[in-house]
């Protein structure tokens, strides 16, 4: 009889009943990076990432917000807008491409933290001047949508539960 | 019935047998041939995702050079470990779906 094929959640509580068991592995063998280049998909897709947090930071100063990006700061923070000394707001920059359905990722929510959406659509990615959609949300108001296990939610469904209309004067006001 | 047959060899994966009858096939990787330009690799985007883990990370974690521990008990499953091109240290868990084919299932920070 042909053996019932395990589903990803079965193998993954597999695994973790052997994760702190040494006997139940085998020796580490140490494979060297690769020699081929990366796909076309990976570079593209971290290029786009840092596109979209320029892109939000260069709207921040068109309003006249003092924003900053903050490469490697740990706890999903991309930029910050300092208020006054003491006082800023975080902003933790997600990129969609092609999609506007977001796979739900851990986010911190806090008081004066925002998650910003940045969506490409896919016939755009290509053309370099076309400018991306963009929604931002207060981390808490999202924190309080989000349901574990839920997948993948739809940004635009999103803004008209959260009743976000103005995604940039929300910042701009707080960060005034 | 159990019947054994063997499994032509092909670059990257050794020679196996496999037994038609428990209908389990274990297909290993020469990890220390490994590149991943000659695989299909699926993800399991949600799980990942729960670890802010996405596909980019896997992809370079897998180009920068990785410590690899195979399970004992079933032969396919394997703990990957190593870091993205920005420093982050990640475990991830990966099945061998079949020749050339393998399925990143989760992961976590290290």
């Amino acid at each position: 009889m042909r053996k019932r094929k395990l589903t990803d959640d079965e193998i993954e509580a597999e695994i973790l009943a052997d994760i702190g068991d040494p006997s139940a592995w085998e020796q580490a063998i140490y494979v060297p990076p690769s020699k081929s280049p990366r796909p076309a998909w990976v570079t593209l897709g971290r290029h786009l990432e840092l596109s979209a947090r320029f892109h939000v930071l260069s709207v921040l100063h068109r309003f006249g917000a003092e924003a900053t990006l903050t490469n490697a700061q740990p706890g999903n923070v991309d930029i910050t807008v300092v208020q006054a000394p003491g006082r800023a707001i975080t902003i933790d920059v997600k990129t969609l491409a092609g999609t506007s359905m977001w796979l739900v990722q851990p986010f911190i929510a806090r008081k004066h933290h925002y998650v910003a959406f940045v969506l490409y659509s896919r016939k755009d990615l290509d053309n370099p001047v076309a400018t991306p959609a963009v929604a931002v949300f207060p981390s808490v108001r999202l924190k309080e949508l989000i349901r574990p296990k839920m997948g993948k939610v739809n940004i635009h469904a999103m803004a008209r539960q959260l009743g976000v209309d103005d995604y940039w004067q929300q910042l701009v006001a707080h960060a005034a | 019935m159990v019947r054994w047959r063997r499994y032509a060899c092909s670059p990257g994966v050794t020679l196996v047998s496999v037994c038609d009858g428990f209908g389990y096939t274990p297909v290993v990787v020469r990890w220390e041939r490994f590149d991943p330009d000659e695989y299909e690799i699926t993800y399991n985007d949600e799980k990942l995702a729960a670890h802010a883990i996405s596909r980019y990370d896997v992809m370079e974690v897998l180009a920068n050079g990785i410590y690899v521990t195979r399970n004992k008990r079933a032969t396919d499953r394997y703990r990957v470990r190593g870091r993205t091109d920005a420093g982050r240290p990640l475990e991830l868990i990966v099945v061998v779906e079949g020749t050339y084919q393998l399925r990143f299932i989760t992961g976590w920070d290290l």
